[in-house]
């Protein structure tokens, strides 16, 4: 088992490698002159290359390539070109309203993605499964950043002709005091980031339920006549639960891309706004940071989940 | 015909089918039947009173946004954007992927080793983000760009898929025997082994477009994808925004046109799979 772990988080290398040098790639390849962005059109021609030396674009792509390798690996992303700050304070900064953004979504997403695909794996073939899997292919074809605008429209205001009623249920943006206003805030970003997951959730829970409800052991326990609850929870459950685990893993990539857009629409101050805001002032440091630092976080995620593996299915730990 | 069956046995795939073949209808001749030109400012909105977007009317059913061009008319043309990115990138995805996937698979090797790391580099990067990171530093995002990046972001699902069914079919009788009778490698590929992966492919490439689909909007709406006055969806929704308490319908209905849209390619893509794959079926 450990041995296991330890080659799992080995694994992790090569792709941070990959990943960090695909960011490289992305920005050495693509046109785009970034002391130009930084100075405007008008910078005199002095200056341009002193800051074109500084940041290393007059050496050859092997050298930028080492020198970015290093810097991003001793954790410097760099500064923004715009406040002169350094990226990673102001990613670190904003973190943790991402992390509860994005944690309370993932809570809501499996809670309420894994009873609907048990409860249409149960009535199978019945009105309820019909509506769920209907329902859950809605919430993955629904756009993340709509759907937000949608719950606005239905929670905060309903407008009508110029005139707006407004009920004011649920404020519609900002992050709040901590405590019950920041729960009242979280409210809406969470439920439309969770509709996607739960989509995906609830369709994977239902198959997986289906494939196992056919196993022998679960007809021995039918044959044994222990009650329907007994079995699925008992029996069909925890085996159905590995690829409901993966399809979590797996979600949360589309999470980290929905969280971009959620926190534009409610003004919620994490990386995904941040993000855009940089997008907005050609700040390519501090976007091309919080995507790395997304991308980390999805792989690190990714090897949580595998652990979790180990957890449920004791399969695993013995191989 | 037994496919042909199979799909319209099921209500959902069905479903799909009109959702999409409408979009394909009216991304046709939607243009040539459509009374309004959505490019056409209506000056009188900008300048003088009553400002702002039209409500839904009998000559504007959708109503019209803030420059006074009719919605429905600009939701029309937008048919058009999300079909021909959804279906083109969609070809590149398949594209590059069918190629990785089939080499990965029939060489193995060190071929499959890098291969292989870079699809896992690629499943590494949520895909959103690494659109952001490629249009964030383009210095003049359009559709071009689009294609690219969604064809980056979707080769590794498909070629997954096929090398997983490269590698089970390589080893099989009937491509040896092709083997032995003096067949070369891409002749093999091509006549042998590619055939085997057709219906998974095309369930993927289905999918594959409704997830470009849903990927331009979202970065059309971060102000990343189409840019005006072209009448991308992602874009309408974005210029409803500032909009939305007070003329709901500017980001109501091209946003719901986008639902929609994606609803019927995924309809038809779980339509598409119940049919081809029987042993997923009723699972």
């Amino acid at each position: 088992m450990t041995a296991y772990l330890i080659r799992r988080l080995l694994s992790v290398v090569p792709t941070i490698f990959g990943v960090t040098t695909l960011i490289f790639f992305i920005l050495f390849l693509i046109p785009g002159d970034p002391v130009r962005v930084m100075l405007g059109q008008h910078g005199d021609p002095e200056t341009r290359r002193r800051i074109t030396q500084e940041l290393g674009l007059d050496k050859p792509a092997s050298v930028q390539y080492c020198m970015y390798m290093t810097r991003v690996f001793s954790g410097d992303l760099g500064t923004s070109y715009r406040s002169g700050e350094k990226v990673v304070d102001i990613l670190m900064d904003r973190m943790p309203a991402t992390i509860l953004l994005a944690v309370s979504a993932m809570i809501l997403s499996v809670v309420l993605g894994m009873t609907a695909g048990i409860l249409a794996a149960v009535r199978q073939n019945q009105f309820m499964d019909f509506l769920i899997m209907i329902l859950s292919l809605i919430g993955i074809s629904t756009p993340v950043f709509w759907l937000g605008l949608v719950l606005i429209l239905i929670f905060a205001s309903i407008g009508f002709d110029g005139s707006a009623i407004i009920f004011g249920w649920l404020p519609v943006s900002g992050y709040g005091d901590p405590g019950w206003d920041r729960i009242r805030h979280l409210a809406l970003p969470a439920i439309s980031l969770s509709a996607i997951g739960m989509g995906y959730i609830a369709r994977m829970t239902r198959s997986s339920i289906l494939e196992v409800i056919r196993q022998d052991y679960i007809r021995t326990a039918a044959a044994k006549g222990l009650p329907t609850r007994l079995i699925v929870f008992r029996h069909a459950l925890r085996n159905a639960l590995i690829p409901v685990v993966t399809v979590i893993g797996m979600n949360f990539a589309a999470l980290l891309g929905g969280a971009v857009a959620t926190e534009t629409v409610f003004a919620w101050p994490g990386i995904g706004k941040v993000i855009v805001d940089s997008i907005r002032q050609l700040d390519a440091p501090v976007v091309e940071g919080g995507v790395m630092i997304m991308a980390l976080a999805f792989i690190l995620i990714n090897v949580l989940v595998d652990i979790l593996y180990m957890a449920i299915d004791p399969r695993i730990r013995l191989n | 015909m037994g496919i042909w069956k199979e799909i319209t046995c099921s209500k959902l795939a069905v479903a799909g089918m009109l959702l999409v073949g409408s979009l394909i209808v009216i991304a046709g001749i939607g243009p040539f039947i459509c009374p309004h030109d959505p490019f056409e400012i209506d000056l009188d909105r900008v300048i003088a009173e009553p400002y702002g977007p039209k409500a839904p009317s009998r000559t504007h059913p959708f109503g019209t946004d803030d420059l006074g061009r009719d919605l429905l008319a600009r939701i029309i043309y937008g048919s058009r954007v999300s079909l021909q990115i959804g279906v083109l990138a969609m070809v590149i995805a398949v594209g590059i992927g069918v190629t990785m996937g089939t080499l990965a698979g029939y060489f193995g090797g060190w071929v499959d080793m890098i291969i292989t790391w870079l699809m896992d580099t690629a499943f590494a990067f949520p895909a959103a983000l690494l659109a952001i990171a490629v249009m964030a530093i383009v210095p003049n995002p359009d559709i071009f760009w689009i294609f690219v990046v969604l064809g980056l972001i979707g080769w590794a699902g498909i070629a997954r898929i096929v090398r997983g069914r490269v590698l089970a079919v390589r080893s099989e009788e009937y491509a040896s025997a092709a083997r032995a009778l003096g067949a070369g490698h891409v002749r093999i590929m091509l006549r042998h082994i590619l055939p085997n992966c057709t219906a998974p492919l095309m369930v993927a490439a289905t999918m594959n477009v409704a997830g470009n689909i849903l990927t331009e909007a979202w970065l059309s709406f971060l102000g990343l994808g189409a840019q005006p006055p072209i009448p991308s969806w992602g874009l309408m929704v974005t210029e409803g925004q500032a909009y939305m308490s007070t003329h709901y319908w500017m980001c109501l209905y091209p946003g719901l046109a986008i639902a929609l849209t994606v609803l019927g390619w995924n309809l038809l893509g779980d339509g598409l799979r119940d049919a081809l794959d029987p042993r997923l079926k009723d699972v």
